[in-house]
């Protein structure tokens, strides 16, 4: 039979021994997961035993292709990795959408699986056939930048996903970097890999991938690339890039500032972080992933003032611009750039450390940290105190050795009933304020995501950025992602409003579907494109699948999937301990925020007051949606059988999980 | 009626290599950057991208260091075409080529080089940035024009303001 897309090997590299396999794909496994992060799930069933420490070499990598990356679709590069995060303990995913995993398909393996550790620090080296753990001592104590053009040089034409010093110090809040400008790895991984110490991954890929009907595929994705060229906002996502969500952050998200006590005035941040002074202060080249119509990347460098000639690579900038200028308020442009140059070449994650420090001079302010405990160090919200601690952090030492934990370490660490002061959900740091934006999928998840806080499985930025969209958007959004009608029933109901807890299910079946096919957008940016297609965005889904890989496929049959993977996702955090009492809405929530300088409170999209309780009615509604108990929030044995997961179901009972 | 060109306008390239990806599917069912008519080149340390794709020069060294007279221009789209009998894969053209816009594929066992999808180019359709443009001269020469005058405006303003 003819299968297009799929590579159909997985490829073990087993740090400890140097042993090196590959392994088929059984065509049992791809249609009961599809494919990239669906399979990896899966794998990761297997491979990580419960309660292992994430550090230790029982902690493997596991990174999925799925059937359409490397192929001529919208979005097609994206990767999905999966490994037990340092920072919180919980089974997630980093994704990343640059070159890498273009190469790693076209060079003969939809699936990557690292395990075990190496006593000395090699690098691997893919190319094709060829598959070899190189001596990397020459590359250890060097910054991502470094490295990466180091294995550039040695390797023409490669793609490189490697770390900094941090990873290597095994600093928990950090990161990797996939050719320089795309972070991959949320919760440690550069960690995880330092402590492996494996210090990069190198891939060559020439093999490419066989498909099935190119005819047919460009039949279908022309006219989308058309409409997208047509767009009446396609000039400004061209000129400004991401930039182009600027106003949306700060006028409707609202930026928040002074660890989640107001937003910054929107003209503080037009006059120092805004497009304006984006195109006037730096020298913009705009980089994009694979197939890519957004292109949210810069290689940017400082034309003038301050740093002026520093040159660096950045990912969706106007979310630093959020980070480091409201949260940390750092006071210009330039000098968030200048922090970025420094968090992507120590690979600190700008996230989570920008969180951590906001929190951290809260503290300081409440006289929870002294001088005592910051060696000497005045804190506040500036730039001064944040390039010290991102220092810090970087060199694990100091009060950075402990902000570097994350937020649970950290609490641990210091205790004095700081955890009071400390915003985040399962550890890690929230990017969406429900109640600067109001509660809809985007907040929603960060509470209920195997994740934690932050943003989730691709990008589920929805209704990304909008306060006041007519319930008829959502219900084509629905109809066009595949939402069956008993489900569009239960949402849409009342007919005139949407329950977030029951839509946010459908959202991330969407973000699995797509994460599980090898496409779309970390931050969810390219969906939009295929929602608009004819035939809606999961017909589209299908119709290209069909098209390239040969095999038969259907919406519901994707919808299947999907739900099935997300279940799995679940029953792999609730083997490490994770329930119903870690989907916790941040305590802070619940109390008023100046937003514009007006006292506002936690809302759903209605305009109405929420309230824990209520929040809480809408979390058994997510439950309910899912098909999951309902008062320990994981899926029962009767959802997992009837999903298609007996094997997982039996091997639950019988280690007691269920 | 004028001719179209393809022009390449790589300060426009964002690197998506959408381009290549999508002229694979051209040449046949496997997606490769070696089954792609047109290249990105990626200078990583320095950030230039540069697509590179046969210019279908007036005066062409492929057909001239061709001694089987495989090489021909198609006159409907102007593109120059490789003739699969004639070629004996010696890669001469690949040598004298100053572009690297013709290589021999050893798979089918000729030179291959970009055809212009007979005058209506796949790379231009996907490229969503406007680095990849399919025009005539007449148009070609009317934006150059259009962005030289906006370039003018910038560094005017600059002097004057």
């Amino acid at each position: 039979m003819e299968i297009g897309g799929y590579t159909r090997n997985i490829l073990y590299v087993d740090l400890s021994t140097g042993n090196i396999k590959t392994e088929k794909v059984s065509l049992d496994l791809i249609k009961k997961f599809l494919g990239g992060y669906g399979i990896s799930v899966r794998l990761a069933y297997d491979l990580i035993k419960p309660g292992i420490d994430p550090l230790s070499p029982d902690n493997p990598i596991i990174i999925g292709t799925g059937p359409l990356t490397g192929t001529p679709v919208i979005g097609a590069g994206k990767i999905q990795a999966i490994y037990k995060y340092a920072l919180n303990g919980a089974i997630a995913h980093g994704s990343g959408g640059g070159e890498f995993g273009v190469k790693l398909k076209w060079a003969g393996y939809d699936h990557l699986v690292i395990t075990g550790a190496s006593e000395k620090p090699v690098y691997l080296y893919i190319s094709n056939d060829e598959v070899e753990l190189k001596d990397a001592s020459h590359l250890w104590g060097r910054d991502t930048y470094e490295t990466s053009d180091i294995l550039y040089g040695e390797h023409e034409g490669s793609s490189v996903i490697t770390y900094g010093m941090a990873g290597e110090k095994l600093v928990k809040t950090t990161i990797c970097f996939m050719d320089k400008c795309t972070p991959i790895g949320k919760g440690g991984m550069a960690a995880i890999m330092g402590s492996k110490r494996l210090k990069a991954i190198v891939v060559k890929g020439t093999k490419g991938i066989h498909i099935v009907d190119p005819e047919r595929l460009k039949e279908i994705m022309l006219p989308i690339v058309e409409a997208c060229k047509k767009d009446p906002a396609r000039e400004k996502t061209i000129q400004l890039g991401t930039m182009a969500g600027f106003e949306g952050w700060v006028t409707i998200a609202g930026s928040t500032r002074k660890n989640y006590r107001e937003t910054i005035p929107v003209e503080e941040a037009y006059q120092l972080y805004g497009p304006e002074v984006y195109l006037k202060t730096l020298k913009i080249k705009r980089i994009a992933c694979p197939n890519c119509l957004v292109a949210c990347k810069d290689h940017i460098q400082i034309k003038e003032g301050e740093f002026a000639g520093l040159e660096t690579y950045v990912s969706s900038i106007y979310g630093r611009m959020q980070n480091l200028g409201a949260r940390c308020n750092v006071g210009s442009i330039n000098r968030v750039v200048k922090l970025i140059d420094f968090c992507n070449r120590t690979s600190v994650c700008l996230h989570n450390t920008s969180a951590l420090i906001e929190w951290a001079v809260d503290l300081y302010k409440q006289g929870i940290l002294t001088k005592e405990d910051t060696g000497g160090l005045e804190l506040d919200w500036n730039y001064e105190t944040t390039a010290t601690l991102l220092e810090q952090i970087a060199k694990n030492e100091g009060l950075g050795a402990i902000l570097g934990k994350g937020f649970y370490g950290a609490i641990k660490a210091i205790g004095r009933g700081c955890e009071k002061y400390a915003v985040h959900v399962k550890g890690l740091e929230t990017l969406f304020d429900a109640r600067t934006t109001r509660l809809t999928v985007s907040e929603f998840y960060e509470v209920v995501g195997p994740r934690g806080g932050h943003i989730g499985l691709g990008g589920l930025t929805f209704p990304y950025l909008t306060r006041d969209l007519p319930t008829s958007y959502f219900r084509q959004w629905a109809e066009s992602w595949g939402v069956p009608r008993d489900a569009m029933e239960r949402i849409f109901s009342p007919p005139s409003k949407w329950n977030v807890g029951r839509l946010t299910v459908w959202a991330d079946i969407r973000a699995t579907i797509e994460s599980a096919l090898g496409i779309g957008c970390t931050r969810g940016r390219l969906s939009k494109y295929y929602e608009k297609a004819p035939n809606g965005g999961m017909r589209t889904y299908v119709e290209i699948y069909k098209a390239v890989t040969g095999l038969d496929a259907t919406v519901d049959y994707f919808i299947e999937v999907g739900d099935r993977i997300c279940d799995l996702v679940r029953v792999l955090n609730m083997r490490e301990g994770f329930d119903r009492k870690d989907d916790r809405f941040p305590d802070v929530w619940f109390k008023p925020i100046l937003r514009h300088g007006k006292e506002t409170w936690l809302e759903d999209y209605f305009g109405n007051r929420l309230t824990r309780e209520d929040c809480e009615k809408l979390l058994d509604d997510y439950y309910d949606e899912r098909g999951w108990d309902i008062k320990r929030g994981v899926p029962t044995k009767e959802k997992l059988i009837k999903n298609g997961l007996e094997d997982i179901a039996e091997d639950l009972e019988r280690k007691g999980f269920l | 009626m004028q001719r179209k060109m393809l022009i390449v306008d790589y300060e426009k390239c964002v690197g998506c290599g959408f381009c290549e990806m999508a002229c694979a599917i051209q040449q046949g069912k496997t997606v490769s950057s070696t089954k792609s008519m047109i290249g990105l080149v990626r200078f990583r340390d320095v950030g230039i991208i540069f697509p590179m794709v046969c210019q279908q020069c007036l005066k062409p060294l492929c057909a001239d260091s061709c001694p089987t007279g495989a090489l021909s221009r198609n006159e409907e789209t102007g593109a120059m075409v490789v003739d699969p009998d004639l070629c004996i894969a010696c890669k001469m053209c690949t040598v004298a080529c100053p572009l690297a816009g013709i290589f021999v594929d050893f798979e089918v066992g000729h030179a291959v080089k970009c055809n212009l999808c007979n005058g209506d180019p796949l790379c231009v359709k996907v490229c969503g940035y406007g680095a990849l443009t399919y025009t005539t001269l007449d148009e070609a020469i009317i934006r150059l024009k259009k962005e030289a005058v906006k370039k003018l405006e910038e560094t005017i303003k600059k002097i004057v303001f």
